[in-house]
């Protein structure tokens, strides 16, 4: 019986057409394609063996998708129609350079949900996000989204943050709110993969981070403007009560990652750019070769698994986050620490916990207003006045 | 159109008139449960009168379902209705 995944992460191409500095991939230069044959196992072998009430969300991702050509995707999807469940969901994390009307119309026809990734204003990502021989890419992804808003196509925004930009939260504030951006993700640099160092490493960061974020937060709130930060909405659903869902970066199997040649691994696409005496390359069989289920039956895999749980367990019975996150992300415990059984890491406290403090001090930073307006409760008013 | 009211915005705004203080939160040796401002999400549904008088677990279950979907048009998120 093959697990149910809430996450599969499918690579039409390792190659991506930029060069950020701060990228975890080492093989971005293979322009090869996820062939029909790896297509059609992840149909056969994955999509049509979940339950026809499964709500995956599969996503393409790593390098850049947009480097696929859109009749690719018309073919996978092609191929993909009567095997996914009814309740799949696509979506594309793009860099977005390359988006246009072609890709608006791909992204319609497919109800496929895009994000793109900016990191905040001009200079901060120009900084970083560069062409293959050297130029800006800041405007030519602006480009991109705007042509996404004009459709209608409401994209998500993902910012990675790096040092210098911590105490310029105004100004990357003041980004979102003139391009219209009221999702947005942040992430931080992170040590992964081909990205030996991150701009954090060597400095506790996690008490700048949190400001950065209480200042953005007050900003968005002070002005009127409904800035959904999405790792500090996810605190805000768990702590008013909302079950956490399982941390699927923990949890075997419940992220399937199909790479590009079909091989497959779990716990985090990031994963598959490590290797280990112990642990191989983190991938656990290919999906031309054999069946899912199977894999989870190699001795390299509950080596894996095995150590991830420990880890787990281990920030179970230390941390006082462990409610909110379920356990961290194994592949950074592996990068930093070079430990899955690893409990805190950067990327812990930069992330989970600065959002869990952040959001923290935020409410407690409340006070009734000098001139008080009568709050109603916008979420429980009628349905009738709810629009879509 | 402005999005939907993030919930951390309505928590904040029962915290203005319930005057939650949130103590608790910040002694770093208090695991942080899910559900600890459930304190303030009581506040939030008492002080809503179109609310028929059910369970808090259930009232939560309730807004983590139906918050996605409650978009707000106005410029003033804080008064939309």
């Amino acid at each position: 019986m093959l697990a149910e995944p809430r996450l599969i992460v499918l690579q039409p191409t390792p190659y991506c057409n930029i060069a950020c500095s701060y990228c975890y991939l080492g093989n971005r230069d293979d322009k090869r394609l996820m062939s029909n044959d790896v297509i059609d196992a992840v149909r056969d072998k994955l999509l049509a063996r979940l339950s026809r009430d499964a709500t995956p969300m599969v996503v393409w991702h790593a390098g850049e998708p947009t480097a696929a050509p859109i009749r690719w995707y018309e073919n996978a999807y092609g191929r993909f129609a009567d095997a996914a469940p009814a309740g799949t969901t696509f979506s594309m994390q793009s860099n977005g350079i390359g988006i246009d009307g072609r890709w608006i119309d791909l992204f319609r026809r497919t109800n496929t949900k895009i994000s793109i990734s900016i990191d905040g204003p001009e200079h901060f990502h120009d900084r970083r996000r560069r062409t293959r021989n050297g130029k800006p890419t800041w405007a030519m992804a602006v480009r991109g989204l705007r042509r996404l808003q004009r459709a209608g196509l409401e994209p998500g925004v993902i910012t990675v943050l790096h040092p210098d930009g911590l105490d310029r939260a105004g100004e990357y504030f003041d980004f979102y709110r003139a391009h219209d951006l009221t999702d947005v993700s942040l992430s931080i640099d992170e040590v992964e993969g081909a990205n030996r160092e991150s701009g954090f490493s060597g400095r506790d960061h996690k008490a700048a981070v949190t400001r950065f974020l209480v200042t953005v937060l007050e900003l968005a709130y002070r002005s009127d403007y409904p800035l959904r930060v999405r790792g500090i909405e996810r605190m805000a659903q768990m702590l008013a009560g909302t079950p956490a869902p399982s941390n699927e970066l923990a949890v075997p199997w419940a992220a399937i990652v199909v790479a590009a040649d079909g091989r497959v691994s779990t716990f985090s696409p990031e994963l598959t750019e490590a290797s280990a005496a112990e642990y191989g390359d983190f991938v656990f069989g290919n999906i031309l070769d054999g069946e899912i289920d199977q894999f989870g039956h190699t001795d390299v895999f509950r080596r894996v698994a095995a150590r991830v749980a420990a880890g787990v367990a281990a920030c179970k019975a230390t941390c006082r986050y462990f409610e909110l996150c379920g356990g961290g992300s194994p592949v950074n415990k592996f990068s930093e620490k070079h430990d899955l059984g690893a409990t805190e890491t950067e990327y812990c406290r930069l992330t989970t916990q600065a959002s869990a403090d952040a959001l923290i001090a935020f409410l407690s930073q409340r006070r009734r207003p000098t001139a008080v307006v009568p709050v109603e409760n916008p979420l429980l008013q009628p349905q009738s006045r709810i629009a879509s | 159109m402005r999005g939907a009211l993030p919930l951390a915005f309505a928590l904040a705004m029962t915290a203005e008139v319930a005057h939650e203080t949130l103590a608790d939160l910040h002694n770093p040796t208090t695991p942080l449960r899910v559900g600890i401002l459930s304190s303030l999400t009581d506040a939030m549904f008492a002080a809503d009168k179109n609310l028929p008088g059910e369970p808090a677990a259930t009232t939560r279950e309730r807004l983590a379902q139906f918050y996605p979907n409650r978009n707000c048009f106005s410029n003033n998120f804080q008064n939309c209705k």
